[in-house]
């Protein structure tokens, strides 16, 4: 199953790491990004970083959770000094269109910023896992990639402490989640949360909008905004 | 309180539900590709309808029509929800989790949120928002309503400077926290290309997310949609003041590409569903024609006429429009006649009307299911627009459609029922929701 699991994840990455097809392709023509796979298909040439505004939608809530290492966090401290990209899933979600997808977007940005120091220390990826019932903090530290050349892992997932604690931040991040079984992952919603350093939530990404490319220029927007730069 | 909460997340599961890629909707097409689908038949339409002074509590409601086959109460009007007052409801749309319905007062500016979740088939009044036009720095009407995610975006008629035609878009976050306003480009502002005038009018928006391109078109101002519609004929100057644009944005950054040329008044936009499909149908009010807004072989957005709908010169004025999601049938509703025409677009650039029925004295709205075998029709355009005396019915009528001819299913006399005058349709569902 996790092999399984893990070779759709590597189909997604390898789908999202596809070159972009032109902003204006003929029509009808064939383009890029993970159509075969049942993702969407993007097919423009993404807004510059620092070209258009990001207004904040609401703050970005504080909860109780506990990482890989199990032990207990304050999200917003995990959060830090750090533009965010925090992503809500099961581990054990499978659907193409869904938490696997979501995951591979964290994958690329993760990519990004190894390759960008100035990206690296300025972004935090935290994948919160709303299945308490299967993602312990052994399965957690399965879930996320190791730190790479003894740098600290950008990348952190973690568990809310309780089925209390899991429903307040559920509610206020406005993350849909059904009922949470035994047997079965969570049904939910995908949604995957663009924060900044005042915390507070500048883009929400649904299905439709979870362009890897979109995601990495509103990072870099807000970057610039903190440089000064507005559009 | 319990009993509540399992009902909401019965209703979620539902909704999750839709997440899977295939399988019958109720949904209607053409809404925000953002907004959850539903599977299966839809149970309920709510219909906002205008207050009419006299007419029973005399105000604005929210009604919800049983369209369960099975349902005793099938074909009645099973609740309706009043928010106290005349403000000229008009349009409305879910949230993208399709917990709340927002509809808008296009006098007033007011917005009523409500709760459809809770229980599908009487929704309830949860908020309002009575200072949008401050909020928003000037803009009023607001007129269409595109979820998106974790927000809404309002497209709007006017401004509070002239009350004209120049008005803007309007963010709010689903909690109803206002974000940001995007006025729509005019020849001095926002740099956008422009083929022959940016009157910076607005009315509807649509969204293709695949291309990063967002629509937007253009109707009139709150000095023109509150008069009196034949007062308004016989005045040249007002008669100047409707739109003739439609702008190509660049959805993601929210900045205006191009202003297309479309004279006569574009109103509805809707995109065809199947991928590769870039292009979208608009109609134009004072025209009578269908345009084609398309991405030529060259990726450039171009607008061209490319049918009449029925005699231009007799001035049917099309309202509302619905596009199937096999991009195969486009239905157009036009008020003067009553009629609503059908037509094959299987080629985009030649439509070609296969059917047309007489629904009415007047119609506005049409709304059809997911399979396209049903379709159902309002009959208000605006209080002071709609026809005055024996033609001013007011309806909701279902019908069925099997590909050849419209059946009707059921009317319901929304005068004698002493509802008012029904406008904008959504679907809702309940007992599909715990499959």
């Amino acid at each position: 199953m996790r092999i399984a699991t893990r070779a759709a994840l590597a189909l997604l990455v390898a789908g999202l790491l596809a070159p972009a097809a032109s902003a204006h392709g003929p029509r009808g023509s064939s383009n890029s990004t993970g159509a075969d796979l049942g993702y969407p298909r993007f097919d423009y040439q993404p807004p510059a970083p620092g070209t258009y505004a990001l207004p904040a939608v609401k703050a970005a809530a504080d909860g109780q959770v506990v990482d890989a290492t199990s032990t207990r966090r304050r999200l917003h401290d995990l959060m830090g000094d750090r533009i965010v990209v925090l992503s809500f899933i099961s581990t054990r979600c499978s659907d193409a269109q869904g938490c696997p997808l979501a995951t591979a977007v964290l994958h690329q940005l993760r990519a990004a910023a190894a390759s960008d120091p100035a990206l690296a220390r300025r972004l935090r990826l935290v994948t919160l896992s709303f299945d308490l019932a299967h993602d312990t903090p052994t399965v957690l530290a399965r879930f996320v990639p190791p730190a790479r050349n003894g740098r600290a892992s950008p990348w952190t997932a973690v568990v809310p402490t309780s089925e209390g604690e899991l429903s307040s931040i559920l509610a206020a991040y406005g993350q849909p989640v059904g009922p949470r079984v035994v047997e079965a992952p969570p049904t939910h919603l995908l949604r995957v949360y663009l924060i900044d350093r005042q915390r507070e939530i500048r883009n929400v990404y649904g299905l439709d909008f979870l362009d890897p490319r979109l995601l990495l220029n509103d990072v870099r927007t807000l970057i610039l905004e903190e440089q000064g730069r507005r559009p | 309180m319990k009993r509540v909460r399992i009902a909401m997340w019965i209703t979620l599961a539902g909704l999750f539900a839709a997440l899977a890629p295939t399988g019958a909707r109720a949904d209607e097409p053409c809404q925000s590709p953002y907004v959850q689908k539903i599977t299966g038949e839809e149970e309920f339409v709510y219909v906002w309808t205008l207050g009419v002074e006299g007419m029973g509590d005399g105000s604005d409601k929210l009604v919800t029509v049983d369209v369960r086959r099975k349902s005793p109460t099938y074909g009645k009007v099973i609740h309706s929800v009043s928010v106290g007052g005349r403000h000229e409801a008009h349009h409305g749309g879910f949230t993208d989790d399709r917990r709340y319905f927002w509809t808008g007062g296009l006098d007033t500016s007011k917005i009523f949120i409500f709760d459809v979740a809770t229980d599908p088939a009487k929704p309830r009044l949860h908020k309002t928002i009575d200072d949008f036009v401050k909020a928003s720095g000037g803009v009023v009407g607001p007129h269409t309503f595109y979820a998106l995610p974790g927000r809404m975006l309002i497209a709007a008629l006017s401004n509070d400077r002239d009350h004209g035609g120049r008005t803007g878009m309007v963010e709010y976050s689903n909690d109803g926290k206002y974000l940001t306003t995007h006025w729509m480009p005019t020849a001095t502002t926002n740099g956008a290309k422009v083929e022959k005038v940016a009157d910076g009018y607005g009315y509807d928006v649509r969204v293709l997310p695949r291309k990063n391109v967002m629509l937007t078109s253009s109707f009139t101002g709150w000095s023109n949609y509150m008069m009196d519609f034949g007062q308004m004929l016989k005045d040249p100057e007002a008669m100047k003041r409707f739109g003739q644009t439609v702008v190509v944005w660049d959805f993601h950054a929210r900045k205006p590409k191009k202003v297309l040329h479309v004279p006569g008044s574009p109103l509805e936009i809707r995109f065809a569903t199947q991928p590769n499909h870039n292009y979208a149908f608009v109609t134009t009010a004072l025209t009578s024609k269908i345009w084609l807004v398309y991405e030529d072989d060259k990726g450039e957005w171009q607008a061209k006429p490319v049918a009449d709908i029925g005699d231009p010169a007799k001035v049917p004025l099309p309202v509302a429009i619905t596009f199937s999601v096999d991009d195969k049938t486009l239905w157009v509703d036009s008020f003067m006649d009553g009629t609503v025409r059908t037509y094959d677009v299987t080629d985009p650039h030649k439509p070609r009307e296969i059917y047309s029925k007489r629904i009415g004295s007047q119609v506005n709205m049409v709304s059809q299911s997911w399979d396209g075998k049903r379709l159902y029709f309002t009959s208000s355009v605006l209080a002071r627009w709609d026809k005055k005396g024996a033609d001013n019915e007011q309806f909701f009528k279902a019908y069925t459609w099997d590909g050849k001819a419209l059946e009707e299913r059921f009317a319901l006399d929304f005068t004698k029922l002493g509802l008012g005058r029904a406008h904008i349709m959504r679907f809702g569902s309940a007992s599909l929701y715990t499959k």
